[in-house]
């Protein structure tokens, strides 16, 4: 009710500033669309930090998206800055540009020297597009003559709680699918990702995993914002949502919707809301919405109007292990052009340039035992500046300060630098101790190379006998070249597993194959939405990691069938109850272990009736303590069905347990407790543990694999040298008594 | 004075005495007044701050002050009252007490440990004496049985299968050892265990636990250079490369000499002589060459004499003297003595040229071949030919050969007769180990050779300038063989000067790479592999002069240029490098340590490095190239001298060295604190090398002779005809060509200058040589031999250098080799190089290294000194 008050009071006054918007960007407001306000502190607009200008810095950018189905109708800035008080007060200012239009001046004024000041700014919101550039720009001045440009008494410091304050309406948007993925999923949003899934009932297999590929898709798209979707049982949800249906199978208010005879993806507003929109994935069975659901993953660039029909969807190619597109490429060397996110990423310009910063992710099971380090070939230019004698290049690997490069008189570097950066088994490896911390690449985790270019000589006033000379401060500008090289090729694939570590940051090792080829999802044959959200929550996860939806993954409630895959299986189930209370690691472990053994028995239970020893079928509680806590596992094994298979079981049985889980896997901060073989989620956080025993996957050669196995084990070596030392001097005592024997031509008893 | 009257005066009788007292000792030790009053003050504020008289003081402070005895039994100095702080502090802090009582349970525990160890191996030596020595013993293990059930057979498929099983499982498992990477943890366990193991092993008696320490050793040291070639080249850097291969390199240089020595002297065959026919009518004849180009009669006469002694069938031994100098003094000697004399227009190939034009002239069936310093003893034909009669295919039999006079490291570092010399490894353990690979080479004198197989060969080879070697090499080319008797028939001198030694030992190493080069051992067919390695390992062996400077080097790439020459953490360096080298020290002490103490073979390769990189390294690029240079003999060195000349190089080296040092602390003081403990480890390398040249900087001090002639040590009886006619038995303990020294029954018989006569027995006559006392001290005589006609010399050369049994004793009398002791005997050897080096150093340097001195002794009197053991040290126990 307050917010109809509000959103009718909004509404009046965008009426009123109708006219003013009438040039806007984006199209016009609707007085009855719904608003929105948003507010953002510089800190959450990507600024860690406080800004601080100066002389020779003197601007910084504030870059904030706006939604494509959105428009800003008011914009205020809340600025909060602490100028020097050496500043002269008029002539020093700040002035605010949004989008290279000057939106404010404010002068600093002589009571506000060396005081925290608040102000205020409206900004003009018809300026506001997709993407915008709030650029703050320092004027200061400290003294009237022969001024110094890099005196450090210039300075302003805006603090990173200045925010922004954005009013936002929803636009109304047409029922398009060329724009797919928008308005469901918009890039340019900064916030996790939301979409409900809804469902007529609950979902069969093959629905299941119809909405696992859409979700993985979304998953892909979300990428580093995360992604969540709440699943509906003939629900209808007041936001933008995706619906499942089958001809027979059909939520109720989409039972006036004519059937379908292929598979079909529609666009239709919500029935009592066009500001909403649905998304119908419509199939004549289960098999069409399959359909319908890999062709919006794969081939979403061809969809247009509302409604889409697929005729015949070409199946996306078989992906090959360790291609997934977020991974660092380790065939064959990486040029620096393909680890390149964004253009202008290797580019930067101005006398106190941003880093260069480039994210290196690499498979977590690359065997880097004993390596020698991985050269990293570094080609860089920058603009010649006067005096350039200690500019430099510093490079610096995961923070941590690794080379400084000279920038020479040109500004090039000639044929490039070489570097060699040390490469570590990453945080998951029990084995690997983090003692002496020396800058390092680290397997399975996102590494981040930063090349920083700084400029020795600043420009300003020289004085000299009395005479002052300014010199004006003359654009740099500075590049790495795309040709610079890191090459992690060469290295085998091989890891000590259950590694949750590898699950959490990677999804590995089901994202070996970025499609999820290699998977079996297990999931309990009566679906609720707890438990389908969970799975759409997880597959979308694993598509963050690699940047590819999971086209290929096989998905089925049957264990028999998962016992008969030669796949890595992911399975989610009920935790048993008897841990709920005390959960012990040792024993969630060995239930589970015994758990899908049992399961395997249960599922070869109707083919092999005979050989079943008479033990019971596995107690699978369904009933819980409502009382308990909510708590829930996750838990890596090696599958008891296929040797060198992994099988991770995601364990929960209440919905308050699903929440916890779901929202643990969201977290990256939870996501990275998770190490071991068991994570225990609870209220607190993760806690995990290494128990059961280790096995390995990916493959080395017989004598690498020797030399690594036994490398801490040194009895063996002893021993094997005993051995050696017996066998070599027995026969070399035998053989040399025979040949001494021979050169004398006598018999032993002969000698004296 | 007047001052302190004035103060006293306020003071109590009492405090007066005590002070006036205090005063007088200050004086007595020679304090000038003030200063005694400046110490009796100090004295005051000591008694009036510390409690002196509390029993921890007292035990410092006690009635013998043993603590402070160096500072009080001298006159006073200016710093002593820091030097007493010191010592008292010192005192206070280290509680000698308690580091003896840890010392001693210290030691119980060692003893504990070692009683165990000799316990376990004393149990183990009994149960398994007969696996253990060579000399089997039947029936004393089953295993023992099972080989002497299996002895009526031949080898039964059975044991053949089980052998080749063995040996089919021991090379994957030898790969696998050594290629295996360990953890630091493990590796340190894996190093332990093994010289634990080497350390049980040995002292085992035996040849078979000889054996299993070279198992040991080859297989650390080929993990040592895989690991090397795997792990510490570092290629990124063209500096650190550049070092790193000269330094891998040369050790694998190192390590394939070390491999192929293990083989070389593996198994010592221990020839006995083989008995020569009862009917001397079947004995073959022998020519006896002599060569000779610029030596003195003087020394070429005793040789010449002996040759002619030597018991052999009348007729059937010609002696010729092959002089190269056409002196005709040499032909008139020949003639008087009966010797052949042979002398040739040119001088062409040198010594080789001059034994192939002998070789021409005369005819017996077998050569004998002596250097013209070499007596060689009455029995060697007769020990030496046996072999010629009873193998028609044998072409050669070599003697050691044994040298009476100290060669200059002997002479110089003063360890004649203490300290295996160079040659006693190479004659006593490799030449004798070649021969179980039948590959015994030709060492150009105290040797017999067949003619016929000399002739078949084309005469003795004049392509290189080891004539000696390379004639043998092409003896087993052609399918004969060679024998070789450890028992030294011929003595001689060893070269005079280290100038001369390095001299000879050029022609040897150019020698050898020449051979290396235009005959290699390794192509070429009718040599067996065991023969072609034996003799790799003898050209390979004198191309180690490039790889020693480079150790010597080495550590100076990485202190000065900072170039990490192994790259690899200092614990791994650690932990590969010291088992490498201990377990191979340990193995060659046990093989070698007989013939020759541990690192010494340092010392002898340090010496010649320089001298022999060039040439070496220029016969390897030119192998036509270098001339034959006569080895100086007979020489004497009359006073003491410092080579200069000779010893630049070491000096250089040094020098670097010590640069070295200079910047490894520099580099410890402002370097990055994860570089420290390799910084000390290549110091501790430089430390050594340091060491090293020490004793190469002190072999160049050339000692000074007292006498022209060696003398020959020995215990035989003779008599002592006095010119009065008496006559007493004495015994010789000494003798040379021109000398000899006696031990009287009792003193005072003769005085100096007397005329007196010695007899000599030999074969059961007397022989009588007059004789002049030239020093009488107590019960002691040195005699002067009057000058002697032909046939007298002959007699004395029979009574002397010619006895059969002279030489037997040649490698007696050596202590045992015990690595540490012999180490900390060169740590001492080079402090006395240095010193040595300061001594001789021109006067600017002398001031400086004296001020130097000075200045180390002054800072050194501030250390605080252990208490003299004879103090008594009560321990003050805590009520």
């Amino acid at each position: 009710m307050n917010a109809n008050i509000m959103r009718g009071l909004a509404a009046g006054l965008l009426f009123f500033l109708a006219p003013l918007q009438s040039h806007g960007q984006r199209g016009v407001p609707d007085p009855n669309a719904p608003t929105h306000r948003h507010s953002y502190t510089f800190e959450q607009l990507g600024q860690p930090s406080n800004l601080t200008l100066l002389g020779i810095h003197n601007a910084e950018l504030i870059e904030f998206p706006m939604r494509r189905d959105r428009i800003a109708t008011k914009a205020t800035l809340d600025l909060v800055y602490t100028p020097s008080p050496a500043l002269l007060p008029t002539v020093s200012q700040l002035r605010v540009l949004l989008n290279e239009e000057l939106m404010a001046v404010l002068p600093i004024t002589a009571d506000q020297a060396g005081e925290q000041v608040r102000r205020s700014v409206q900004l003009d919101a018809r300026h506001i597009a997709d993407f915008n550039r709030l650029r703050l720009e320092f004027v200061g001045h400290y003294t009237a003559t022969c001024e110094d440009l890099s005196h450090s008494s210039l300075w302003l410091d805006i603090s990173r709680r200045s925010g922004l304050v954005l009013e936002e309406q929803t636009l109304l948007v047409k029922d398009d699918l060329a724009y797919f993925p928008e308005p469901f999923f918009d890039y340019r949003a900064r916030e996790r990702l939301s979409l409900p899934f809804v469902f007529g009932s609950a979902p069969n297999i093959n629905i299941q995993k119809a909405a696992g590929i859409l979700a993985s898709y979304f998953g892909t798209r979300a990428g580093w914002r995360g992604a969540n979707f709440p699943v509906r049982f003939n629900e209808l949800p007041q936001s933008n949502a995706v619906v499942f249906a089958s001809n027979d199978q059909r939520p109720d208010f989409l039972q006036g919707y004519p059937k379908v005879d292929a598979p079909t993806v529609a666009m239709i507003s919500h029935p009592g809301n066009p500001y909403v929109k649905l998304l119908l994935v419509l199939g004549r069975d289960e098999s069409d919405l399959i359909q319908a659901a890999l062709a919006l993953a794969t081939n979403s660039q061809l969809l247009r109007g509302d409604k889409v029909t697929i005729k015949a969807t070409a199946a996306p190619q078989a992906r090959r292990p360790y291609d997934a597109p977020n991974w660092t490429r380790t065939d064959r060397p990486v040029h620096f052009s393909d680890l390149q996110e964004f253009s202008d990423q290797l580019q930067v310009s101005g006398l106190r340039p941003r880093p260069v910063e480039l994210n290196v992710n690499l498979p977590p099971d690359l065997f880097v035992w004993r390596n020698a380090g991985i050269p990293l070939n570094l080609k860089y230019r920058s603009t010649a500046l006067p005096d350039a004698g200690a500019s430099r290049l510093d490079v610096s690997l995961n923070a941590q300060f690794i080379a400084s490069l000279p920038l020479n008189a040109s500004g090039s570097a000639g044929e490039g630098r070489f570097l060699r950066l040390a490469l570590k088994p990453g945080g998951g490896d029990p084995g690997a101790s983090d003692d002496i911390e020396i800058p390092a690449i680290k397997v399975g985790a996102r590494n981040q190379l930063r090349l920083d270019f700084s400029y020795a000589n600043a420009p300003g006033t020289i004085v000299q006998q009395g005479q002052c000379s300014t010199r004006l401060p003359q654009s740099a500008h500075a590049a790495i070249d795309g040709d610079s090289t890191f090459d992690f090729s060469g290295f085998k694939h091989y890891m000590a597993l259950p590694d949750l570590h590898a699950f959490g940051s990677a999804g590995f090792p089901f994202s070996r194959l970025a499609d999820l080829s290699e998977t079996m999802v297990v999931v309990p044959a009566e679906a609720n939405p707890d438990q389908v959200g969970l799975l759409l929550d997880m597959l979308a996860g694993i598509g963050a990691r690699t940047g590819y939806p999971a086209t290929h993954f096989q998905l089925t409630s049957d264990w028999s069938q998962a016992a008969a895959a030669d796949a890595d299986v992911l399975a989610l189930g009920p935790m048993p109850a008897e841990l709920r209370g005390q959960p012990d690691s040792h024993s969630l472990f060995d239930i589970t272990k015994r758990w899908l053994k049992q399961s395997r028995i249960y599922g070869f239970m109707s083919a092999h009736a005979a050989d079943v020893p008479s033990e019971p079928p596995p107690a699978m509680p369904q009933a819980f303590m409502a009382s308990a806590a909510p708590i829930a596992a996750i838990v890596g094994s090696e599958s008891p069905f296929h040797a060198k298979r992994s099988v991770v079981s995601l364990l929960a049985s209440t919905s308050e347990d699903y929440a916890l889980l779901r929202q643990a896997l969201a977290d990256p901060g939870q996501r990275l407790a998770m190490k071991g073989s068991v994570a225990i989620v609870r209220d607190s956080g993760v806690s995990s543990d290494m128990v059961g025993p280790v096995y390995y996957v990916g493959s080395l050669p017989w004598w690498t694999r020797l030399w690594f196995h036994m490398s801490d084990s040194p009895w063996w070596p002893v021993a094997a040298s005993f051995l050696l030392m017996l066998i070599l001097a027995g026969a070399a005592w035998r053989g040399l008594r025979r040949i001494s024997q021979r050169r004398l031509r006598r018999q032993p008893e002969d000698r004296a | 004075m007047i001052a302190a009257r004035g103060y006293a005066a306020l003071l109590t009788p009492l405090a007066q005495s005590a002070l006036s007292r205090d005063y007088r000792y200050f004086r007595e030790r020679q304090a000038s007044e003030p200063a005694a009053c400046l110490y009796v003050a100090c004295l005051v504020l000591a008694r009036s701050l510390l409690r002196l008289e509390s029993p921890a003081w007292q035990q410092i402070l006690g009635p013998e002050r043993a603590a402070f005895d160096h500072l009080n039994r001298r006159a006073l100095r200016p710093g002593d009252p820091l030097r007493y702080a010191i010592q008292a502090l010192w005192l206070l802090c280290v509680r000698p007490a308690a580091w003896a009582r840890l010392s001693r349970r210290l030691a119980r525990f060692a003893a504990m440990l070692d009683g165990g160890l000799r316990r376990g191996q004393s149990w183990l030596a009994a149960r398994y004496a007969g696996f253990m020595d060579s000399h089997a013993v039947r029936q004393a293990t089953p295993w023992q049985d099972a080989s002497a059930r299996a002895a009526g057979h031949s080898l039964t498929v059975a044991r053949r299968a089980a052998m080749v099983a063995g040996l089919a499982l021991s090379a994957p498992l030898a790969a696998w050892c050594i290629t295996q990477p360990l953890n630091w943890n493990s590796l340190f366990i894996f190093v332990l265990a093994l010289w634990c193991l080497a350390l049980v092993i040995r002292r085992l008696p035996g040849r078979m636990p000889a054996l299993m320490l070279i198992a040991l050793s080859v297989i650390v040291s080929c993990r040592y250079l895989w690991w090397r070639y795997t792990s510490t080249l570092h290629w990124d850097d063209p500096l650190d490369a550049g070092f790193g291969i000269a330094l891998v390199v040369a050790e694998t240089h190192s390590w394939l000499v070390l491999m192929l020595g293990y083989l070389q002297t593996a198994w010592p065959l221990r020839r006995e002589p083989t008995p020569l026919p009862a009917d001397t009518g079947s004995w073959p004849s022998v020519d006896l060459f002599i060569p000779t180009y610029n030596e003195d009669l003087s020394v070429v006469a005793p040789t010449v004499h002996a040759a002619l002694n030597m018991d052999w069938p009348k007729g059937k031994l010609k002696v010729y003297i092959l002089d190269d100098g056409k002196r005709e003094a040499f032909r008139e000697f020949a003639a008087a003595c009966g010797a052949g004399y042979l002398t040739r227009p040119d001088n062409r190939h040198a010594k080789a040229g001059n034994l192939n034009h002998a070789l021409a002239r005369t005819d017996g069936e077998l050569l004998a071949l002596f250097d013209c310093d070499h007596v060689p003893a009455r029995s060697f034909l007769q020990l030496t030919v046996g072999g010629f009669l009873k193998d028609r295919r044998l072409a050669l039999v070599q003697t050691p050969h044994h040298f009476f006079s100290p060669d200059p490291f002997e002479r110089n570092l003063g360890i004649f007769r203490s300290l295996p010399n160079e040659n006693i490894l190479f004659y006593g353990l490799i030449q004798d180990g070649n021969d179980t690979w039948d590959a015994t080479f030709f060492c150009g004198s105290c040797a017999v050779l067949r003619r016929s197989a000399v002739e078949e060969i084309g005469g003795f080879a004049v392509e290189t300038v080891t004539e000696d070697a390379h004639t043998a090499l092409r003896l087993h080319r052609a399918g004969y063989a060679s024998a070789y008797l450890r028992i030294p028939q011929a003595a001689g001198l060893a070269t005079e000067s280290l100038a001369a030694h390095i001299g000879q030992r050029m022609r040897w190493a150019r020698g050898m790479v020449q051979i290396f080069r235009r005959d290699n051992p390794m192509l070429g067919k009718g040599l067996s592999l065991a023969q072609r390695l034996c003799y790799l390992n003898s050209t390979l062996h004198f191309l180690a002069g490039v790889p020693r400077l480079v150790y010597l080097l080495a550590p100076l790439a990485f202190l000065l240029l900072h170039a990490y020459i192994i790259y690899a953490p200092a614990i791994a360096i650690a932990l590969y490098v010291l088992p490498h080298m201990a377990l191979a020290a340990i193995t060659n002490s046990r093989l070698q340590g007989r013939y020759r103490h541990s690192f010494w073979s340092e010392v002898y390769e340090t010496v010649l490095a320089w001298y022999i990189a060039w040439p070496t390294t220029a016969a390897l690029i030119m192998p036509s190239k270098g001339r034959f240079n006569v080895t100086a003999k007979g020489g004497q060195i009359e006073k003491t001298y410092f080579d200069w000349k000779m010893a630049s190089p070491y000096l250089l080296l040094a020098a670097l060295n010590c640069a070295g040092l200079g910047f490894g602390f520099w580099r410890l003081a402002t370097g990055p604190a994860d570089e420290t403990f390799t910084v000390l480890i290549t110091m501790a390398w430089v430390l050594y090398n340091l060491t090293i040249i020490g004793v190469a900087i002190a072999v160049a001090t050339e000692a000074g002779q007292a006498r022209r002639r060696s003398r020959v040590a020995t215990e035989l009886p003779c008599n002592l005809a006095l010119r009065d006619g008496s006559s007493y038995p004495a015994v010789l303990l000494d003798y040379a060509d021109d000398g000899a020294g006696l031990r009287l029954p009792r003193p005072g018989l003769v005085r100096q200058d007397d005329a007196v006569m010695l007899t000599l027995l030999h074969g059961g006559g007397e022989y009588l040589f007059p004789a002049m006392v030239q020093r009488a001290q107590g019960d002691a005589v040195d005699l002067a031999l009057a000058p002697m006609d032909a046939g007298r010399h002959r007699d004395y050369m029979r009574c002397t250098f010619g006895r059969a049994h002279a030489w037997l004793d040649w490698t007696d009398g050596f202590p045992e080799d015990r690595p540490l002791r012999s180490f900390f005997g060169l740590v001492s050897m080079c402090g006395r190089g240095y010193a040595q080096l300061a001594r001789h150093a021109p006067e600017p340097a002398q001031r400086v290294l004296r001020l130097t001195r000075t200045t180390a002794y002054w800072v050194a009197s501030f250390a605080p000194r252990p208490i003299p053991s004879h103090a008594a040290w009560v321990e003050v126990t805590q009520p």
